[in-house]
């Protein structure tokens, strides 16, 4: 679609979008170059912007609290280390997000699949998926269908989980999520749907 | 569309991520198909609760072990930048490097040149002979008394015009001198140690050495 054809409405709105993604640009590079600088608080800044996402991000790959700790203390010391050589091609949370993924997929195919709190129940049923009585706000999970569904989560093969995690967890498009993971849109299509699949299949307690 | 969607293209339609094309093929396939709808239904159920999933506070403790761990860090690039910038210095300004080389070779010869013109000075002065006609060397007494004579090494000494005679000594030295300091000298201290005190006596010196006179000239 070219500008002449593009409803006023959306060519403001993209207008808009690009002016904003450039003042978050300017922005971020002024906080790189004052980091560059020696300015403390630059870094302190960007902890506070990402922690929670960084340290939830984790959490969801990993399936523990303890080891997203860990994680996010290694992520967090890789951007301090980097921040001065970024160079603004992606946004400094795609840089992140790519730091924190890498960090995860790294250190978690070092270990054991966890099987901590997703063992299928003695004679019971598979665990729920479908509960189409319910309102959304019903919907909400108790916390044991949290901690069922985060470990599951925790169980379903890389790449489709992280694939899974940065679109259903954290929210980010297909053309975000190949920034972050360096994959085509296709490829990125492709994981989710997998991933969504292993996951369907984890929560029916089917054999994998 | 006849056959069922891929679950791909489900799983993108759930996400609003298909191109409007494919969402029109989609949409006219799920209008007749009702194991696919229920596909979509499922994962969209699937993907709310997802979507429902709480968000972590990250723990308290994280600022503070993040904190700790970038101070030590950054010491250690300080550390680090520190070691870099002298390595830098020597290797991009290697004329400091050697022009410090050179001064330091340069002030080592200069030293020995000295020590071997020292020596050699020493050596180009053995005992000569000069004429010297007796009594005009050193002259005629200056005086007598306590001011005009000395006792060193068991030998008296008179003053005389520009130094000390020893007693019995004839006026003229007969042309010998020995150089005070020199290595004439020094041999002749070896030879006779109780001569290291003569040195006190300020000028020219006329003394007795083996029966033979000897002048020491500073």
């Amino acid at each position: 679609m070219d500008a002449s054809s593009r409803p006023l409405a959306a060519e403001v709105a993209l207008t808009a979008g690009r002016e904003a993604a450039e003042d978050r640009g300017a922005a971020e590079r002024h906080l790189v170059e004052r980091h560059r600088w020696g300015d403390e608080e630059a870094f302190a800044e960007v902890f506070r912007s990402h922690q929670s996402m960084v340290y939830n991000v984790a959490y969801r790959l990993a399936g523990d609290r303890e080891e997203a700790r860990d994680l996010a203390q290694e992520v967090f010391l890789r951007v301090f280390r980097h921040l001065g050589r970024f160079r603004g091609g992606s946004s400094l949370k795609t840089w992140i997000y790519r730091i924190t993924v890498n960090q995860c997929r790294s250190r978690l195919s070092r270990r054991r699949p966890p099987v901590v709190g997703f063992e299928r129940r003695q004679g019971g049923s598979p665990l729920e998926v479908a509960d189409t009585a319910r309102t959304p706000e019903e919907r909400a999970l108790g916390r044991d269908d949290q901690r069922r569904l985060g470990a599951a989560i925790a169980r379903v093969p890389e790449p489709f989980r992280s694939a899974l995690v940065l679109r259903d967890v954290e929210g980010l498009s297909y053309r975000q999520i190949g920034e972050v993971t360096g994959a085509s849109q296709g490829t990125v299509r492709s994981r989710i749907a997998r991933g969504r699949q292993h996951l369907r299949r984890l929560l029916e307690g089917e054999p994998w | 569309m006849t056959a069922h969607c891929a679950a791909e293209l489900l799983s993108a339609y759930v996400d609003a991520e298909l191109a409007p094309r494919q969402v029109r093929r989609v949409e006219d396939h799920l209008a007749v198909c009702e194991q696919c709808r229920q596909e979509v239904a499922e994962l969209g159920r699937l993907v709310d609760r997802l979507h429902s999933l709480e968000r972590l506070a990250p723990p308290p403790v994280l600022a503070a072990e993040v904190e700790r761990r970038v101070v030590l860090e950054a010491g250690r690039d300080r550390l680090g930048r520190r070691i870099d910038r002298r390595m830098q210095r020597w290797s991009l300004e290697p004329a400091v490097g050697l022009g410090f080389a050179l001064v330091v070779t340069f002030t080592v010869v200069l030293f020995l040149f000295a020590q071997g013109v020292e020596r050699a000075r020493d050596r180009t002065i053995p005992l000569r002979f000069v004429d010297a006609p007796a009594g005009e060397v050193l002259g005629a007494p200056v005086g007598e008394g306590a001011a005009g004579v000395r006792e060193v090494a068991g030998r008296r000494f008179t003053r005389v015009d520009g130094g000390w005679r020893q007693d019995g000594a004839p006026a003229g030295a007969d042309g010998r001198h020995v150089l005070l300091g020199g290595r004439e000298w020094r041999r002749l201290v070896a030879a006779h140690p109780e001569l290291a005190e003569v040195v006190e006596l300020p000028g020219r010196v006329l003394l007795l050495v083996d029966g033979e006179a000897v002048e020491l000239t500073r």
